[in-house]
């Protein structure tokens, strides 16, 4: 174990040291990315070199003493283990990036980790390893200077800005656009609208603490909605554009539901409802809709 | 941040002037670089970077730190391609941005294109190209000159990002260009 006097910290003018999380799959991915970093002056430690019981104790020094922990995710998926490495990474503050090795990867990838940002291995060596050590170097010079925690409550002060005319497909298109707006949400209309098969809105919701929870899919219904079949349809959009979060929106009063499956989050909301909220309230049903997301079983 | 406007202009100004591919391109360079490095928590962090063959240029890196910058790009590193041409990029220019992306093991491109996207009524238009390459995963966002024209401050540009971005995310490519 290193002396205390090695911890890492914001000042350290020392090499960089990066912990590699890893399923036993994927030490031949691991085995190139430590020459690469290693070759570019980082140093690189492994949970193979946590030897000493217990291991609790040992791995939360290893990771204390690194400057960054790259989590791989790809043949061996997301193992417990490695799950545990990036939550022991996030409880010690430690930035952390996810490495994929395929770009097919990513659609395996836990909701939980979408705020991650990600390097694909698939690419050709010498970029993706400039890339690689591009990011971490990021990470680590953004660490070093904290900004408010990104969980924090966002307020309104940024007012809404004026936004172009629309061609909404219909009324209530129409009422759930402009209460998006309202938000100070950006609004996003399909056209033509009213198409079969295909979305009404996507809207980017300012301040979500992942920038991978936008867009939100909306699919608006009519009056006497059928809302199963749009929760289908809304679910099957998502997964062909790599959304997490949709919504429903009716056109009535009714309350706010989150339908979580298959790592989607869907909010069914009745309009009038959509109408009451303000951004902060609204930002906070998403993150609602986000940790009920997380949390649910695979 | 507030923009030079008269900077702006003069560049704009200047970009359909005659010259070779290089020089135009490094025109349209030099006001990205300007635009970009003005959004708060993103910078500019390198130019005119060759693969080790030589092979494959790009023109800006955009870095950003996504606490703070607003921008909607998951990577934290953005290749950036300026097309300073009077013709609309082509398909085969939106695919060589795409196999950047795609090689250097990211997910976000950006692409200013002065004249725009050729399309989207041909065949194996960019506006194909585009969709094809959010099928591979590879998100390429697309501004224009006559966007360059429009902006004032930072948010501004910001703004137009994530509008743009949310619209190849709802219709697989940019139906306001």
């Amino acid at each position: 174990m290193m002396s205390p006097q090695t911890e890492r910290t914001a000042e350290t003018p020392s090499r960089l040291r990066a912990f590699i999380s890893y399923a036993a799959p994927d030490r031949d991915a691991v085995d190139v990315m430590r020459q690469w970093l290693q070759a570019r002056d980082v140093e690189v430690a492994t949970a193979d070199e946590v030897v000493a019981a217990p291991i609790k104790q040992e791995l939360v020094s290893a990771l204390v003493h690194s400057d960054v922990v790259i989590a791989v995710l790809g043949q061996g998926g997301a193992s417990p283990g490695v799950l545990f490495e990036i939550g022991a990474a996030y409880a010690t503050g430690r930035p952390t990036l996810i490495v994929v090795e395929a770009r097919e990867d990513l659609r395996q990838l836990p909701a939980a980790l979408s705020d991650l940002p990600v390097v694909v291995l698939g690419g050709r060596a010498a970029p993706v390893a400039d890339r690689l050590l591009a990011t971490v170097q990021a990470l680590v010079a953004d660490w070093a200077s904290p900004v408010a925690a990104i969980d924090a409550p966002i307020s309104d002060s940024l007012p809404p800005l004026p936004q172009p005319q629309r061609d909404w497909a219909d009324e209530s298109e129409r009422r759930v656009g402009e209460a998006l707006i309202k938000l100070g949400a950006k609004v996003v209309t399909q056209q033509p609208g009213n198409t079969v098969k295909r979305l009404d809105l996507a809207v980017w919701v300012p301040g979500l603490p992942a920038p991978q929870l936008n867009p939100i899919l909306v699919e608006v219904t009519g009056r006497r909605p059928d809302v199963q079949r749009s929760i289908d349809q809304l679910r099957a959009f998502m997964r062909e554009r790599g959304s997490l979060l949709g919504a429903v929106v009716t056109a009535d009063s009714r309350s706010h539901q989150w339908v979580i499956d298959g790592g989607l989050a869907i909010l069914v909301i009745g309009v009038e409802t959509l109408e009451s909220k303000t951004l902060e309230s609204f930002q906070r049903l998403m993150v609602e809709g986000r940790n009920q997301l997380f949390h649910a079983p695979r | 941040m507030r923009y030079d406007s008269q900077f702006i202009d003069a560049c704009i100004k200047g970009l359909p002037l005659p010259g070779s591919t290089t020089a135009k391109g490094m025109r349209l360079q030099e006001l990205v670089d300007y635009v970009v490095g003005g959004l708060e928590g993103a910078r500019v962090y390198d130019r005119n970077t060759h693969n080790a063959a030589q092979s494959q240029e790009v023109d800006l890196w955009l870095q950003h730190d996504r606490r703070i910058s607003g921008l909607p790009f998951a990577d934290l590193l953005v290749p950036i391609e300026c097309k300073n041409e009077k013709t609309p990029a082509s398909s085969a220019e939106v695919s060589r941005l795409e196999t950047k992306v795609r090689d250097s093991g990211g997910s976000d491109g950006l692409l200013v294109a002065r004249s725009g996207l050729a399309g989207p009524t041909l065949d194996k238009s960019a506006h194909d190209a585009i969709h094809v390459a959010l099928s591979h995963g590879i998100r390429i966002i697309v501004i224009t000159g006559d966007d360059l024209n429009r902006i004032r401050d930072s948010s501004d540009l910001r703004d137009l990002l994530v509008v743009r971005y949310v619209e190849l995310r709802l219709e697989g490519t940019y139906r306001t260009i």
